[in-house]
């Protein structure tokens, strides 16, 4: 059942940018699993979940309209100019759209100040952050991570999109060793495309009682779409053309 | 000015149960009461002010009210990015409170001078920037500003003018004088060196956003004399001066202003603040025009 509607949902990815010439759709199908995950069985309505790499915010946005969160229509807006879903996410547009992110590294930090403020409030509610291996590069990614160890902030789970496209320039090699040494609870999610094991782990990370939790899931940017997958460095951002996309779906469908 | 700072943020926090205090490891031993009496609401986040800022920002997100401190140089050049997007951008209540206005900490050298602060924060949207001249202003602007849900930019200088009137957020004080002579813009603590000039002096403790009424103030006396000075310890691009400017080229005037600020060099002696004063001609004697 999850299977067929993530595959519908890739579907629907391929055709908004289609029909959009617009998109980051590799970057959107490495974390659609994740997203859905979250979303289906993890998030509580109360409880803050925010994309760092807002680039992948296909994902989320069609997530958004499998769990009724936003309509068909709003979903095929996507991009144009009074559209509230724009190529990334706007916190004032959309009530579950808790920040507005794009530039790589301003998520987690924020969502340390979330995890805090529920300490502060003695609320029983978690933080969820989305980051990618490429943002590790960012020297935020690693001060947040070191203040939100140095509070024990058991209240955040941070889960890293590892999809290796950061080998063209600085691979963040090992990333679970580096999360482990900065004080977190680590879980690793071989494959970041199976929902049972994603559901697993962030289940685990949610035991978690002392430390904030870092889920990495090793997936594959692009991940059903051959051409995407072997050609990393070419499809990045860019919609397909009508022969693409007519092949891409003949290949999701198979 | 920093001791009034700790007093502020003790009162307001009895007040305020939002209150939370984030600081970049600076005035722990300044702020000792507060951690004392609040434990839960303050944080010595570390040397990280570009997470710093991204903490503020959720912890806003989720209702609170922060106050960032540190020395302005690593707040908000080093963190510009994070106060553009976490926090104007959001549109979050967060107050940024600054020390080492300019070259107050002349002594330790240029990466902990900060002229530019206002000239870059000025273009940004959603950011309220204050330059208060005496402890007095700061403690007034910062209540009457509190919880307004804007980002506030609050900078202090070791400096205070002496001057004792009572002025809101957003508005400015006229001090009458002869308007044949060039106007004078100031803010902050650079009042006290014109405050005896015969010219009309208009003083600014808000850079940023002037209310409409007080803008038309400065309209109706650019009209009687379009000649004028400005004179503040910020950059002398894109501060105090060029916002007068800007409120000129909004209203259709041509005005001629001589902006007396910091040149666009790094001010790579030490000693001390007046010395630099001194140097750049930021002094009661050595001002020119007026």
């Amino acid at each position: 059942m999850d299977h067929k509607i993530i595959k519908k949902l890739k579907k629907q990815i391929l055709k908004v940018s289609y029909e959009t010439q617009l998109g980051h759709i590799p970057s959107a199908f490495s974390i659609l699993e994740i997203i859905y995950c979250l979303y289906k069985d993890h998030i509580k309505d109360e409880e803050k979940f925010i994309l760092s790499k807002g680039h992948g915010c296909l994902a989320l946005y069609a997530v958004f309209l499998e769990m009724g969160i936003i309509s068909e229509e709003e979903f095929f807006s996507f991009g144009s100019f009074d559209s509230i879903l724009g190529g990334h996410p706007h916190r004032g547009k959309h009530k579950k759209i808790h920040a507005s992110t794009g530039s790589l590294g301003h998520g987690l930090p924020i969502c340390v100040g979330i995890a805090i403020a529920n300490k502060i409030s003695q609320r029983d509610e978690r933080t969820f952050c989305l980051i990618g291996d490429g943002e590790c590069n960012e020297g935020t990614t690693w001060e947040s991570a070191m203040v939100a160890a140095n509070l024990k902030l058991n209240n955040l789970i941070c889960i890293i999109d590892e999809n290796n496209s950061q080998i063209r320039s600085l691979p963040t090699k090992r990333i679970e060793k580096k999360f482990e040494a900065f004080g977190w609870k680590v879980v690793v999610v071989l494959d970041g495309h199976n929902i049972a094991d994603i559901n697993k782990a962030i289940s685990a990370a949610k035991e978690e009682q002392d430390l904030p939790v870092c889920v990495v899931c090793k997936t594959v940017k692009g991940k059903g779409v051959k051409e995407m997958e072997t050609n990393m460095h070419s499809w990045h951002h860019g919609p397909p053309n009508k022969e693409q996309y007519e092949k891409f779906i003949e290949e999701l469908d198979a | 000015m920093r001791k009034t700072f700790a007093d502020i943020l003790i009162r307001k926090a009895e007040e305020d149960e939002k209150l939370v205090v984030l600081i970049g490891d600076i005035s722990h031993f300044l702020l000792k009461e507060f951690e004392s009496r609040f434990p839960d609401r303050f944080y010595n986040i570390g040397i990280c002010e570009q997470s710093m800022i991204g903490i503020a920002a959720g912890l806003a997100l989720n209702g609170f009210k922060p106050v960032v401190h540190t020395i302005a140089p690593f707040c908000v050049e080093r963190a510009y990015e994070q106060i553009k997007i976490d926090l104007c951008y959001q549109e979050l209540d967060v107050t940024i409170v600054t020390v080492g206005g300019s070259f107050d900490y002349a002594h330790l050298g240029c990466t902990h001078h900060c002229y530019s602060d206002i000239s870059i924060l000025r273009p940004l949207p959603n950011i309220d920037i204050f330059c208060p001249g005496n402890k007095k202003e700061f403690k007034n602007l910062f209540n009457k500003t509190w919880s307004n849900g804007k980002t506030k930019y609050f900078k202090l200088f070791k400096s205070m003018h002496e001057e004792d009137f009572d002025i809101n957020p957003y508005d400015c004080h006229i001090i009458e004088g002869d308007i044949t002579k060039p106007l004078i813009f100031t803010c902050g603590h650079t009042l006290e060196i014109v405050k005896e000039k015969q010219n009309i002096i208009i003083y600014l403790p808000t850079i940023e956003p002037l209310s409409l009424e007080t803008e038309l103030k400065i309209v109706n006396l650019l009209k009687k004399q379009n000649n004028c000075i400005s004179v503040e310890e910020n950059s002398s691009i894109g501060a105090l001066g060029d916002k007068i400017f800007d409120i000129a080229s909004r209203n259709n005037m041509l005005i001629n202003l001589k902006k007396t600020g910091i040149p666009r060099k790094f001010c790579t002696d030490y000693g001390t603040a007046d010395e630099h004063r001194e140097i750049l001609g930021l002094t009661k004697e050595k001002l020119r025009y007026v």
